[in-house]
C-alpha cells in the first residue's frame, strides 16, 4: 500500500464522517434535489414543444403554478377561510363528543383528579419550555424549507453545470458511467413524480367527491390533506383519514363508518391498482421496500426522513442496481489463481 | 491490497454499522421473514394436497389463518385473559405463603435447637417478614404521573405499530417470495450467485422444518400439562397449558417460567400439590427433550443444548427481549449458514499459501 493510497483512504473516511455529522444538511439538499426534478420535468416537457431557453421556461413554470396556485386559492380560500373557521369552532366539540367516551376509563378519571389536585405547575413548567423549543423548531424548519426552495429553483435554472460538478468529481475511467447514472436517477426520481402527482390528484378528486356527497363539513380542507399526504406512501394516507375521520364523528357515528369505508376504498385502490399502474414503466419497488425503508429512515432521521423515504429509496435503488449490481457483483469472478486469496 | 480493495472494505463497515444503528428494525424484518416463512411452509402444504395454483393457495391458507385466529379470539382468549388475570392475582398470595412457611420451618428447628424458650433465629423470622403488598399499589404507582402514563400509551402503541408493521411484511413476502430471493440474490457476486441460491433454499427449509417440529412438539406439551394439572386438581387448568405450550417455544428459560404459575396456584391448596407440580413439568419437560423433539425434528436441526443456551444469551445482548424469543430460529438460520458458506466453502478449501516463487 503506497501513501498515496492511504492518504486516499484517509481523506475518504474522514469525507464520510463529516458527511453523516452534517446528515440534516444532506436531507435538505436531497429535497432540493426532489424540488428541482419536479420543476425540471415541466420545464423539459415545456421546451419539447416550444423553441424557449430555460429561465424562461423556468420563469413560465413558475408563473404557471403561481396562476394555477392562486386560481384555486381565489376560487377556495373563502369556502377554506370559512371552514378552517368552522374547524375552529368544531374541535372542542370533539373534545365533548370525546369526553364522556374517555370519562368511562378509569385511568383517565384518576389522571384528572391529579390534575386537579395540585402543583399542576410544577407540572406545566417543563411543557412551556418545550413549547418554546416547538417554536424554536417551527422557525427553524422554516427557514431551512425556504432554503430549500430557494436551492432548488438555482438547480432547476441551470442543472446541465450542477451535474457537470459532480462528474468531475469522479475518476475519469468512470465519468461516462456517473453520466448515465445520473440520468438513469434523473429518470427514475421524474417518473416517480410524476406517478405519484397524479395519483395524488385523482385520490384528491375522488375524495372531495365522496366527502360531497356525504355531505361532511370541511370536506375540501381533508381531501386536500389527504391528497397531498398521498406523496408518503403506507403512512401518509392512514394519518390523512383521521381528519375526516373526526369530522365524520361530528356528524353522526354512521357517517363516521361510512368515511372509513371510502377513505379505505380509495386508498386501497391508490395503493394496489394506481400507483403500481402508474409507475410500472419507470421504477419498480418491491411492495415491502417502501415500507422498510421507511421505518428505517424514520429510526435513523425521524420525521424529515420519513417524508423523504421514499424518493431516497427511488435514488438508492437505481445507484445501487447500476453501480453495486452491475459494476461490481456482476463482473465478480471466482478468485482462480492462488495469488489472489483475499475473499472480501 | 489495492485501493479499490479498501474502499470495498470501507464500505463494508459502514454498512455494518448503520445495520448496528437499526438493529431493532433488522430484528422486527427478521421476525416477518420468519412469519412469512410459516406461512409459505402452510401454502406449500396446501398446494401439494390440492394439486392448485400457488396464488389460489395462498388465499386458501390466509382464509385458514383468519378463521383460526378468529375462532382463537373469540372462544380461547377472554377466559385465559381472566384466568390470567386471577393467575397473577394468586402468584404474591403463595410467595407470602412460601414465606410463612419457611419461617415456620425456622421457628420449629429454633425450637429444636434452644429449647421451647423462644428467641434464638427470631431476628431471621423478622427479616423474612414480607410487607403485604396489594394490588392496588401497583395502579396507583402506575398512574403516578403523567409522563409515566404517555410513556405507557406510547409503548402500546408502539408495540401495536411493530405488530402490524410485521405482519404487513409478512404478507407480502409471503406473497411473493421468489421475487424477494432473486432481488437479494443480485447483491451477492456473480460467481457465488448459483451456490448462494441453494444456501437459502436449504436456510427456508431448515425454518420451515424446525417450526413444524416446535408446533407439533408445543401442542405435545401443552396436553400433557393439561392432562396432568387436570388429574392432580389443580385449579385455572386452561391459562397454565397454554402457557406452557407457548413459551415451550423458548427453551431452557420458557419452560422455567411456565412452571412458576402453575406451582403458585397449587401452592394455595397445598403444599406437597406445588412439588406434584413441580414433578409434573420436570416429566414433561424431559418427556419433550428426550423423546418428542427427537422424534418430530430433523436431526440435523437438533442444537447442542449449550449452543441452544449460548444463542439465547448472545441474541438477548444484541437484540434485547425480541431477541429471546426469536433466538431458536436465529440460530436455525445462522447454524445453516455458517455450515455451507463458512466451513464448506472457505475453511474447507483453504490451503496453506505456496510461497511466491522467485522470479
Amino acid at each position: 500500500m503506497t501513501s498515496r493510497s492511504l492518504l486516499g483512504i484517509l481523506a475518504l473516511v474522514v469525507l464520510g464522517l463529516l458527511l453523516w455529522e452534517l446528515r440534516w444538511v444532506m436531507l435538505a439538499l436531497f429535497g432540493a434535489v426532489v424540488l428541482a426534478v419536479a420543476l425540471d420535468v415541466p420545464i423539459t416537457m415545456l421546451r419539447r414543444r416550444l423553441p424557449l431557453n430555460r429561465p424562461l421556461a423556468l420563469a413560465l413554470v413558475l408563473a404557471a403554478l403561481v396562476g394555477i396556485g392562486g386560481w384555486l386559492g381565489s376560487l377556495l380560500l373563502p369556502d377554506l377561510l370559512e371552514q378552517i373557521q368552522q374547524f375552529g369552532q368544531l374541535l372542542p366539540m370533539v373534545g365533548q363528543r370525546l369526553a364522556p367516551l374517555a370519562g368511562q376509563l378509569p385511568g383517565l378519571r384518576q389522571l384528572e383528579d391529579q390534575l386537579v389536585a395540585g402543583n399542576l405547575w410544577d407540572r406545566l413548567q417543563p411543557l412551556g419550555s418545550q413549547l418554546i423549543g416547538v417554536a424554536g423548531g417551527a422557525a427553524n424548519s422554516t427557514v431551512q424549507l425556504l432554503l430549500m426552495g430557494l436551492l432548488a429553483l438555482l438547480f432547476a435554472l441551470d442543472p446541465r453545470s450542477h451535474l457537470r460538478l459532480l462528474i468531475a468529481a469522479t475518476p475519469r475511467f468512470y465519468r461516462p458511467r456517473m453520466q448515465t447514472l445520473l440520468q438513469a436517477c434523473r429518470e427514475a426520481l421524474g417518473g416517480w413524480l410524476a406517478g405519484m402527482t397524479l395519483s395524488a390528484v385523482v385520490v384528491f378528486l375522488t375524495t372531495w367527491a365522496g366527502l360531497v356527497l356525504l355531505h361532511l363539513p370541511l370536506a375540501l380542507l381533508s381531501s386536500l390533506v389527504c391528497g397531498l399526504l398521498t406523496f408518503v406512501p403506507t403512512v401518509g394516507p392512514t394519518a390523512a383519514t383521521l381528519l375526516p375521520l373526526a369530522l365524520g364523528l361530528l356528524v353522526s357515528p354512521a357517517t363516521l363508518v361510512q368515511v372509513l369505508i371510502l377513505r379505505l376504498l380509495i386508498q386501497n385502490a391508490e395503493a394496489f391498482v394506481l400507483t403500481p399502474l402508474l409507475l410500472s414503466r419507470t421504477v419498480n419497488l418491491l411492495p415491502t421496500v417502501a415500507l422498510i425503508s421507511q421505518l428505517c429512515l424514520g429510526a435513523l432521521l425521524g420525521l424529515p426522513g420519513l417524508l423523504l423515504a421514499l424518493p431516497l429509496v427511488v435514488v438508492l435503488q437505481v445507484i445501487s442496481e447500476e453501480v453495486l449490481v452491475h459494476d461490481v457483483m456482476d463482473h465478480w469472478d471466482r478468485p482462480q489463481s492462488p495469488k489472489s486469496k483475499t475473499l472480501i | 491490497m489495492k485501493f479499490g480493495q479498501w474502499l470495498g472494505l470501507i464500505c463494508l463497515v459502514a454498512a455494518l454499522l448503520l445495520l448496528w444503528s437499526l438493529r431493532e428494525t433488522v430484528v422486527l424484518i427478521f421476525a416477518a421473514v420468519i412469519l412469512a416463512m410459516a406461512v409459505c411452509t402452510l401454502v406449500g402444504t396446501v398446494q401439494q394436497r390440492l394439486q392448485c395454483r400457488r396464488s389460489l393457495a395462498l388465499g386458501l391458507s390466509l382464509l385458514a389463518l383468519v378463521l383460526v385466529a378468529v375462532i382463537v379470539a373469540t372462544a380461547i382468549i377472554p377466559p385465559f385473559l381472566d384466568q390470567f388475570a386471577e393467575l397473577l392475582h394468586q402468584v404474591p398470595q403463595a410467595g407470602e405463603r412460601v414465606a410463612r412457611m419457611v419461617r415456620g420451618a425456622i421457628e420449629s428447628g429454633s425450637r429444636m435447637l434452644y429449647g421451647n424458650r423462644d428467641g434464638g433465629l427470631s431476628w431471621l423470622q423478622q427479616e423474612l417478614t414480607v410487607s403485604p403488598q396489594d394490588p392496588s399499589a401497583l395502579t396507583s404507582s402506575l398512574s403516578r404521573g403523567i409522563p409515566r402514563l404517555l410513556g405507557l400509551a406510547g409503548n402500546v402503541g408502539n408495540g401495536l405499530l411493530q405488530t402490524l408493521f410485521v405482519v404487513a411484511v409478512a404478507l407480502m413476502v409471503a406473497a411473493q417470495p421468489a421475487a424477494y430471493r432473486e432481488a437479494l440474490l443480485l447483491l451477492v457476486p456473480s460467481f457465488y450467485r448459483r451456490r448462494f441460491r441453494t444456501v437459502l433454499l436449504q436456510c427456508g427449509e431448515a425454518l420451515s422444518a424446525w417450526m413444524v417440529g416446535v408446533l407439533i412438539s408445543s401442542v405435545c406439551v401443552g396436553g400433557l400439562a393439561a392432562i396432568g394439572l387436570w388429574l392432580l386438581g389443580v385449579k385455572l387448568v386452561a391459562a397454565c397449558a397454554v402457557l406452557a405450550g407457548v413459551l415451550n417455544v423458548i427453551p431452557n428459560v420458557g419452560p422455567t417460567l411456565s412452571t412458576l404459575f402453575p406451582m403458585s396456584v397449587a401452592l394455595l391448596d397445598s403444599p406437597w400439590k406445588a412439588v406434584a407440580v413441580l414433578g409434573l413439568y420436570v416429566v414433561v419437560q424431559n418427556l419433550e427433550s428426550y423423546l418428542i423433539t427427537p422424534s418430530v425434528m430433523h436431526h440435523q436441526l437438533r442444537l447442542l443444548p449449550g449452543l441452544t443456551l449460548c444463542a439465547q444469551l448472545l441474541f438477548t445482548v444484541l437484540f434485547g427481549p425480541m431477541g429471546l424469543v426469536l433466538a431458536l430460529p436465529l440460530a436455525v438460520c445462522l447454524q445453516v449458514l455458517l455450515k455451507e458458506v463458512l466451513i464448506h466453502d472457505v475453511l474447507n478449501r483453504w490451503k496453506p499459501a505456496r510461497l511466491p516463487t522467485p522470479p
